[in-house]
C-alpha cells in the first residue's frame, strides 16, 4: 500500500456513509464496502492523476496605461484642422 | 493523503468516475494563486481603462471651452491637457504602483510556477512570496478605486 493507505475498516465507514448519502440500495452499498480499501485508493490515485496531468495556468502580468499618453493623443487630434 | 483528495475521491463515489471533472476541486494553493492573479489583472486592467475614460472625459469638457481655430487653441487644448492629468495624478499614482506590486508579484508566481515543473523545494518560498505582493497589489487597487470615487473630475 502506498504511504497515503486509508484502514480498511475506515475505507469502509467512509465509503458506506458516501454511498448511503447518495442514496444507493443497502446491497450496493454491501458489495462496495466489502472492497473498500482497494476502491478508495484506486480513486484517490485517479485524482491525484487527473491532478497531476492538469497544466498549471499561466502568469498574467499587468501593463502599464499612462493617462498622459492618452490625453496627449487626444489633444494631436483636437489640433488636427 | 489531504483531506482535499479525500473529498474528490468520495465525490466520484457517488456520481461515478466519468464525472471526474465535475468532481475535482482546485485546491491547490498554487493554482488558487495563479487564479486569483489572473482576476487580478483583469480588476487591474479595467481600473485602468475607467481612468483613462474620466480623464478624457475631463479634458473633453475643459478643450470644449477652447476657440475653434488659431493659436490660442492650441495652447488651450495643452492647457485643458494638462489639467486633466494634474487632476487624474493621485489615482495614477496609484494604479501605477499597482501594476508594479502586480509585475513583482508576477515574478514570484513563476518561479513558484518553475519550482514545481523542476519538482524544487523552493515553490512554498516563492508562493509565499507572491501571496504577500498579491495582497499588497489589491490594497493598492482598493485604495486607487476609493481615490477616484473620491475625486471623480
Amino acid at each position: 500500500m502506498s504511504e497515503s493507505a486509508i484502514a480498511p475498516d475506515t475505507a469502509r465507514a467512509i465509503l458506506t456513509a458516501a454511498l448511503g448519502q447518495a442514496g444507493l440500495p443497502p446491497a450496493v452499498i454491501a458489495v462496495v464496502a466489502a472492497a473498500a480499501p482497494a476502491l478508495l485508493e484506486a480513486l484517490l490515485d485517479l485524482v491525484r492523476r487527473h491532478h497531476a496531468g492538469e497544466p498549471l495556468p499561466e502568469v498574467a502580468v499587468a501593463k502599464h496605461h499612462s493617462t498622459a499618453e492618452q490625453i496627449a493623443q487626444r489633444i494631436e487630434e483636437d489640433r488636427r484642422p | 493523503m489531504t483531506l482535499s483528495h479525500l473529498s474528490e475521491a468520495l465525490c466520484l463515489v457517488a456520481v461515478g468516475a466519468y464525472t471526474l471533472a465535475s468532481c475535482v476541486s482546485t485546491q491547490d494553493p498554487l493554482r488558487v494563486a495563479l487564479d486569483a492573479n489572473t482576476a487580478l489583472v483583469a480588476a487591474i486592467t479595467a481600473a485602468q481603462d475607467q481612468q483613462q475614460q474620466r480623464a478624457v472625459s475631463f479634458y473633453q469638457r475643459r478643450a470644449a471651452l477652447c476657440p475653434p481655430s488659431g493659436a490660442e487653441r492650441d495652447t488651450c487644448l495643452s492647457d485643458a491637457g494638462r489639467a486633466a492629468v494634474l487632476a487624474c495624478a493621485s489615482v495614477d499614482a496609484l494604479l501605477s504602483m499597482t501594476v508594479t506590486l502586480q509585475q513583482s508579484a508576477a515574478v514570484s508566481l513563476d518561479a513558484a510556477r518553475q519550482c514545481r515543473l523542476d519538482e524544487a523545494s523552493c515553490e512554498a518560498a516563492m508562493l509565499q512570496a507572491a501571496e504577500r505582493t498579491l495582497t499588497q497589489a489589491r490594497a493598492s487597487l482598493t485604495r486607487a478605486a476609493l481615490l477616484a470615487a473620491e475625486e471623480a473630475p
